[in-house]
């Protein structure tokens, strides 16, 4: 045993719950129970030291009489004794706060010990917020789930969200000023603020992330009027900047797209991730899957068409996927809007000569179908570009949308939500010119800045690579970094101040469709962290009051018919969306603009940079959640890799894992000089030929101890002129490198695992016979389980599940799994008790008129289908038996339930588990001690060495709900269970309830035709059940 | 000490060597077989001491350290949660089984080649189960409640849950020492009061007088050691049976594809005896010879026991063939990809057909009587045999399990250090204790081989 606490916490084991019960919850599981021994070992040494005595209270040494307590009299001890309880509360006294605290005995009437509170906030990225509801135990923040009442959420989270209670309690995050890396105070740092000011702010430079807070903004404005020579940049790398472009082409002035997709029939995308990479990639996912739930034949359904060049979770709950790669997308749009004129789209004369345009071969037909489609749902469709797409590819969208009739129904336009985006001060590469940061490193070098104050991002890591902004900062006399971080940039300037985090912070900021989200602190800082308001204060030369005073004064002027308590309750302000603008295409401008689109060459091999799903553009990456969490498409986890089609792979003679140098010329530089990096290659099926993906984010090199040295730097590879595709050469460098994936076969073997069939299918006989075959009464020669109260069921939707891998994260932040590293990921030991299973290749079900998807599921075209796999929680469970302590059991409500204490740690129930969502602590996990517990929840036990653990359908938020009910005499409402997984959940794919409650969401998914159990020949009766995926597929593609 | 004279290896084509060869008095008898254990060491035992004590040091750190940091140390996974530690118990409890059924079953047989091993072979079998008897212990995430698999009156009322094969393979295994442990040590009753008149030191005569327990060689101690020698071998033939039966158990019960299945008590049974005789040929041939008991050993055991290998080969064969056909009459896709797919041509492809060479094809050698005849031969065969047996654990517990129902779960084991160090450490303590054994105790039965040599006179004054 490393730690002599070990052992007495595996004997004590059994008391634990009821020590914690009455001790109410602590943040430190680890130790707890033998902390009284060295505090009376303490106090006897502090008893027999007269030294000690004499210092803290001469009259009582006297009084102490013999050193040893072998020759105490009984008086004696009671007058030691006696005096050992004054001394040690004299020691107690030594920090008393310097402010009135006050005593827990009348404690807060909302504050229940071990009832957590919920607190309504949001988190900002790239100046978009999202609602989210943070639980607090007893004042610490624990887990964050969506407010539902916020239109950028409605009750969702994405993983990110999920995790950032862990990156709030980040040891690592900044905890003082420094100057130079030396703790340093605030005064030196108004000195260089007050000499910017005083000189108008003539060599003065700020650079803020994309914000949308009225708070900030209005102060960015004082700043400007007050200063009005100095330089204001915006940056973010992944701020939509295209959209904003395109809509300039098409309407004149720079528009934000605004989608209704609740109202969308035939939704087309073309590289765009809506339910995975927007920024309202939640609520999208919500509304398009709120068109997809099928509950027979009949159903109503929307279709998908999803053209990308990666397989995106968007191309996953696609009905139709067509893989092109980025630069093909432009002539795909141009293509598609020529189909459509020809199909008597109505345009104005001048667009008409548009319609010659003949499409490439190989997908003219997938053109005329889609065209055909849309053409059908015209009012009803959408048309919808992602964020590499260039300008001209969003304004043909928005031409064709206009032409359909969608706008004003499906789409809207808005003015942006970000302050002053599509203006210059926003301008980034990829869109012709340097862009904002450019603008800086130019001024930089000219010696034009003397002061420079970097409030927020991280731009010296994710500026363009042939800026050499990291270089530039140093060169400024005077440079403030405001930061979570000792980032690359916080090592590139003079001055680092450590910045709140958004759970620490009074602020507002906007969602996408610009509702109004203020934020609140859901805890005191826990470092001397400012906001971005604070410094701006600073530099106006005003500070006055308190974060919320500020914030409270702020809301008055701004909003004052909103009563801002009432606003910070709901955390939302409703009605507050942006209203959508009329618009109208401007053909004249715009005709040109698509004629020449997608008229240049392609290159052979071309490269995409994208956000990470969960790092984003590597501001997340110190987060060892969501570095473990397996990225969707590839299951890769705490690394990113060059993605590419098996074809492309062939070509190049590469296979997973081979180490490959990507190679981009860098155009700024004439083309002379070659940015160059070196990445493992991964083999994705379904991606587009000639095209590399590679996620942003990696290749850290700043003072986060956990992100630094984790894959390679796409950023690096990024420059100004080199447009959001640029051609890519790829060299194997004839090393391998060990990917630590999560799931290694992704072909299913043709075994009816993640079911399939089309929606025309399931109105005949023969997919309904082979599903019924998936479920029903199974023969057994074991009686059934006395069953006894609710009967706890969970079903998922194949067909709305886009596997954005939300719910194992809320999963592993629910239950306190913990992280194992790479090196244990390779082994096969992850953690996580939820995984996503993602198969590609032919669909698992027998004979071609199965369920097996009709067409698309050749080893080019593959058709991916994810299906979340967690404890079944069988009803015949082959873990049970096998067990020789009876350490997994069954619950009379139909739970599998693991006992851990009684657990000794055989793993036969894990071999014996045919679904192996078994999770075993190979050697002591949990971390003991440090800041990051304190995310833990103080509701789930954390398992110790040795013990086997898996899901518990939340077994926690079950006996909550129960005793919840109990108190109020009361029966356990239908749905009033949640499971974390099913909260997290933006499609909604996931129901919980009873089987006994005849209108709970689980039975009515019972008895749907597609309904089925997985490996449901094995008798093992699991409760959860599937619903097969479902696809709308046009019958013109076959 | 002079050697006896040994008589000629050489026999005449065509004919067995006799179980004795010449007539040696009991005096020669006990000269011969009993200063097996006072004859001066020389280099080559200090070295074979050197290097399984080395081996034995290496396995209790590795073992420190796997209870220290858990079982992570040892390359086991989700969804190979059994890895060497579950190989290395089957393994070692079936080669133990060689020695049992020699010396209980072939007994009841009265099978007269038995009588100059068994002992040799009941070592054998006490220490393999001694070291297969660690790992159920040390693969446990929590070895300290090793306990909790058998009953005992708990104070929280808390049992064994009986549904599961392991306390019942707990039972067994402790059954099975024991048996094993008491039957040893009954037949070494009497070559230990000899041992005691006969020792040429002091300190040795009293410590075999003490575990002699007053053996004074009466007809009433004779008639009684008989008597419980014989009830001891009748408790010990079932357990042959019955400890692997219970062992295959933790196979067959489980639904997984490559375990699930009824053949696996008499096959596990069958493969315990076939690895077991390879172990004793292993130990045997060098044993022999350092102690040159050509005329005790002779190659009448080896024929017998090369025969028997032949048909124990066949029965695995057998089963092998049989699980393909189970299989593929089943209908069950998830068992017909184990042995059809997944064993042949999966990621371990290779570890199967190295298997199928070691346990069905290298054993035909045994239908030639020259080859049975050849300890050479014999030696290489069983060395084989032993991997091969080793590579059909390896074959039914990773294999199966690193690719069960569904794909996404699919994971490769890969072995580390300390699992290597652990196996190859069993196998040096294993070999230490042997040779403890072989030094401290006289391995061929003394008092059995004189009463042997008695009937064989017998029956050959009057036939």
């Amino acid at each position: 045993m490393n730690d002599p606490h070990d052992h007495d916490d595996d004997r004590g084991d059994a008391y634990d719950g009821e020590r914690e019960a009455v001790a109410a919850p602590r943040l430190d599981h680890g130790s707890h129970g033998s902390r009284g021994l060295p505090a009376v070992a303490a106090l006897v040494r502090l008893a027999r030291s007269p030294a000690a005595w004499q210092a803290g209270a001469p009259e009582l040494a006297e009084a102490a009489g013999p050193a040893s307590l072998d020759e105490l009299s009984r008086r004696a001890f009671f007058r030691l004794a006696g005096a050992g309880a004054v001394a040690a509360g004299l020691a107690a006294c030594s920090s008393r706060p310097a402010r009135e605290i006050l005593p827990y005995a009348n404690q807060p009437p909302e504050l229940v010990p071990g009832v957590p509170l919920h607190y309504a906030t949001g988190l900002v990225e790239d100046g978009f917020a999202t609602g989210v509801l943070v639980a607090s135990h007893e004042g610490h923040p624990t887990k964050i789930e969506g407010n539902p009442d916020h239109p950028a959420s409605l009750g969702a989270t994405r993983a990110i969200e999920q995790a950032a209670v862990l990156a709030l309690f980040d040891p690592e995050r900044a905890r003082t000023i420094t100057d130079r890396g030396v703790p340093a105070a605030w005064a030196a740092i108004e000195a260089m603020l007050a000499a910017a000011a005083a000189r108008r702010g003539l060599g003065l430079h700020l650079v803020l992330e994309p914000t949308s807070s009225p708070l900030v903004i209005e102060l960015v404005q004082r700043v400007r009027a007050a200063l009005p020579a100095a330089g204001l940049t915006f940056w973010s790398p992944f701020t939509p900047r295209a959209q904003l472009a395109g809509n300039r082409l098409a309407f004149g002035r720079p528009l934000q797209t605004q989608l209704e997709l609740g109202a969308a029939e035939v939704i087309v995308t073309l590289d765009a991730d809506l339910v995975g990479e927007h920024p309202m990639a939640l609520a999208y996912a919500r509304r398009i899957s709120d068109r997809r739930r099928v509950v027979d034949g009949d159903s109503a359904m929307s279709r998908l068409y999803a053209i990308e060049a990666a397989y995106t979770p968007t191309g996953v709950i696609a009905d139709h996927r067509l893989r092109v790669r980025g630069s093909q997308i432009e002539h795909v749009a141009a293509e598609l809007c020529a189909q459509l004129i020809r199909q008597g789209v109505r345009v104005p004369p001048i667009a008409q000569p548009l319609a010659g345009r003949a499409a490439v071969a190989e997908r003219a037909h997938w053109i005329k179908v889609i065209a055909r489609d849309l053409v059908r749902a015209a009012g009803r469709s959408v048309v919808a570009v992602g964020e590499r797409q260039p300008p001209a590819v969003h304004a043909i969208a928005a031409a064709i949308n206009t032409a359909l009739g969608n706008v004003g129904r499906t789409v809207g336009f808005s003015e942006p939500v970000v302050f002053e985006a599509g203006q210059p001060s926003h301008d980034g590469p990829g869109l012709g010119g340097l862009g904002g940061l450019g603008v800086l490193v130019r001024a930089i070098e000219h010696g034009d800045v003397t002061s420079l104050l970097v409030l927020a991002g991280n731009p010296a890591y994710t500026a363009p690579a042939d800026l050499g902004l990291a270089g530039a900062i140093a060169r400024v006399a005077t440079s403030l970094y405001l930061g979570l971080y000792d980032n690359e940039t916080a090592r590139a300037c003079r001055f680092v101040v450590p910045a709140l985090h958004d759970l620490e912070q009074w602020g507002v900021a906007r969602a996408y469709d610009g509702t109004i989200t203020p934020l609140q602190p859901v805890i005191e800082p826990l470092f001397s962290g400012s906001s971005v308001t604070d410094v701006l204060h600073r530099l106006l030369g005003d500070l006055p009051a308190s974060a919320h005073d500020r914030m409270a004064a702020a809301w008055r002027r701004l909003m004052p018919e909103v009563p801002l308590d009432a606003a910070l309750a709901l955390g939302a302000v409703g009605g507050s969306a942006l209203p959508l603008v009329a618009v109208d295409v401007a053909w004249d401008a715009l005709t040109p603009v698509i004629a020449g689109a997608g008229t240049g060459e392609p290159p052979t091999l071309e490269l995409a940079i994208r956000p990470h799903p969960f790092v984003h553009d590597g501001r997340y990456a110190n987060n060892p959640w969501l570095l473990e969490l397996p990225e969707p498409t590839t299951k890769l986890t705490w690394d990113n890799a060059a993605q590419l089609s098996p074809r492309t792979a062939a070509r190049l003679a590469i296979d997973d894992g081979d180490v490959v140098a990507l190679i981009v010329a860098d155009q700024a530089a004439g083309g002379a000089v070659d940015r160059t990096i070196e990445v493992p290659a991964i083999i994705v099926p379904g991606h587009a030929d000639g095209a590399i993906t590679l996620h942003a984010g990696f290749g850290r090199d700043g003072g986060e101890r956990i992100a630094r040295g984790i894959g390679a730097n796409a950023f690096a590879l990024w420059t100004t002129a080199a447009g959001l595709h640029p051609p890519v050469t790829v060299v194997a460098r004839g090393t391998r490198h060990a990917l630590a994936v999560t799931q290694v076969t992704m072909r299913d073997d043709g075994r009816p695992l993640a079911l399939s069939g089309t929606l025309s299918e399931l109105g005949g006989d023969t997919l309904r016979a082979e599903l019924a075959r998936h479920r029903g009464p199974q023969p057994s020669l074991y009686a059934a389980f006395p069953a006894q109260g609710p009967q706890w069921a969970m079903s998922i939707d194949l067909t709305t599940c886009t596997g954005c891998t939300a719910c194992v994260m809320a999963c592993a932040a629910e239950n306190n799994t913990p992280v194992v590293g790479k090196r244990q990921v390779l082994n096969g030991r992850v953690m996580h008790w939820l995984r996503i299973d993602r198969y590609v290749g032919p669909s698992g079900a027998s004979g071609a008129s199965g369920p097996s998807g009709p067409s698309g599921d050749d080893a080019d075209e593959p058709s991916a289908r994810v299906q979340p796999m967690t404890c079944q929680h069988c009803e015949l469970a082959p873990c049970e038996y096998v067990c020789p302590v009876e350490a997994t059991t069954h619950s009379p409500d139909g739970l599998n339930e693991m006992t851990y204490n009684r657990c000794v740690g055989t793993r036969f129930c894990s071999n014996n588990c045919p679904y192996k969502v078994r999770r075993f602590n190979w050697f002591d996990l949990k971390e003991h001690g440090g800041l990051r517990i304190a995310a833990r929840n103080p509701d789930v036990t954390v398992r110790d060495r040795g013990v086997m653990e898996k899901c518990t359908y939340c077994v926690q938020r079950i006996r909550r709900a129960e005793i919840d009910a109990r108190i109020a005499d009361r029966r356990i409402r239908p749905d009033e269970v949640r499971t974390a997984c099913q909260q997290a959940c933006p499609a909604q794919a996931i129901a919980f309830g009873s089987l006994t409650d005849p209108v709970s969401a689980v039975v009515l998914h019972r008895r749907r035709p597609h309904s089925y159990a997985v490996l449901h020949d094995q008798g093992t009766v699991p409760r959860t059940q599937y619903l097969a995926r479902i696809r709308n597929r046009n019958g013109a593609l076959r | 000490m002079t050697a006896p004279t040994l008589p000629a290896e050489g026999v005449p084509p065509g004919v067995l060597p006799d179980v004795l060869v010449g007539r040696p008095s009991d005096a020669e008898l006990s000269e011969q077989l009993l200063s097996t254990t006072w004859r001066p060491w020389t280099r080559g035992w200090k070295l074979a001491f050197a290097i399984c004590g080395a081996l034995t040091v290496n396995l209790f750190a590795m073992i420190t350290l796997t209870v220290l940091r858990g079982i992570g140390v040892w390359g086991n996974n989700i969804p190979v949660a059994w890895g060497f530690g579950i190989i290395n118990f089957v393994w070692w409890i079936g080669i133990g089984h060689a020695g049992t059924f020699i010396s209980a079953i072939l007994l009841l047989l009265e099978q007269r080649w038995r009588t100059s091993i068994n002992r040799f072979t009941e070592g054998m079998t006490l220490f393999a189960v001694i070291q297969a008897a660690m790992f159920p212990l040390l693969h446990l995430g929590r070895p300290w409640f090793a306990y909790w698999l058998f009953p005992y009156p708990s104070v929280m009322g808390t049992w064994p849950q009986v549904r599961s094969a392991l306390p019942w393979d707990a039972a067994a295994v402790t059954t099975y020492f024991l048996v094993s442990v008491m039957f040893w040590y009954l037949g070494l009753i009497p070559d230990l009061a000899a041992l005691r008149d006969r020792a040429p030191a002091r300190t040795r005569r009293i410590l075999y007088g003490i575990f002699a327990l007053g053996w004074r060689g009466s007809v009433q101690q004779w008639r009684h050691h008989k008597v419980a020698y014989l009830l001891l071998a009748g408790l010990a033939t079932p357990l042959v049976v019955s400890v692997h039966s219970i062992v295959s158990l933790d196979f067959a019960t489980t639904g997984l594809p490559g375990w699930h299945s009824t053949i696996f008590p008499p096959f596990f049974v069958a493969g315990a005896i076939f690895s077991g005789f390879a172990m004793v040929l292993t130990l045997m041939i060098p044993a022999r010879r350092v102690f040159r008991l050509h005329n005790v050993i002779t190659l009448r055991h080896f024929d017998a026991m090369a025969k028997l290998m032949l048909v124990m080969s066949w029965i695995a064969t057998y089963a092998y063939v049989a699980e393909l056909f189970v299989v593929w009459y089943s209908g069950d896709r998830y068992e017909a990809y184990q042995p059809l797919v997944n064993r042949p041509f999966g990621w371990y492809g290779w570890a199967f057909w190295v298997m199928v060479f070691c346990n069905c094809v290298v054993t035909q050698l045994f239908w030639s009587r020259r080859m049975r005849k050849n300890l050479t031969v014999l030696f290489a065969v069983a060395l084989l045999v032993n991997l091969g047996m080793w590579l059909e654990r390896f074959e039914i517990i990773v294999v199966s399990l690193s690719r069960d129902f569904l794909p996404s779960s699919w994971h490769i084991f890969v072995p580390t250090w300390v699992d290597l160090g652990i196996l190859a450490g069993t196998l040096g303590f294993f070999g230490l204790l042997f040779l403890v054994f072989l030094r401290l105790v006289p391995f061929v039965p003394v008092s059995e081989m004189k009463q042997m040599r008695a009937e064989i006179v017998h029956d050959e004054v009057r036939p």
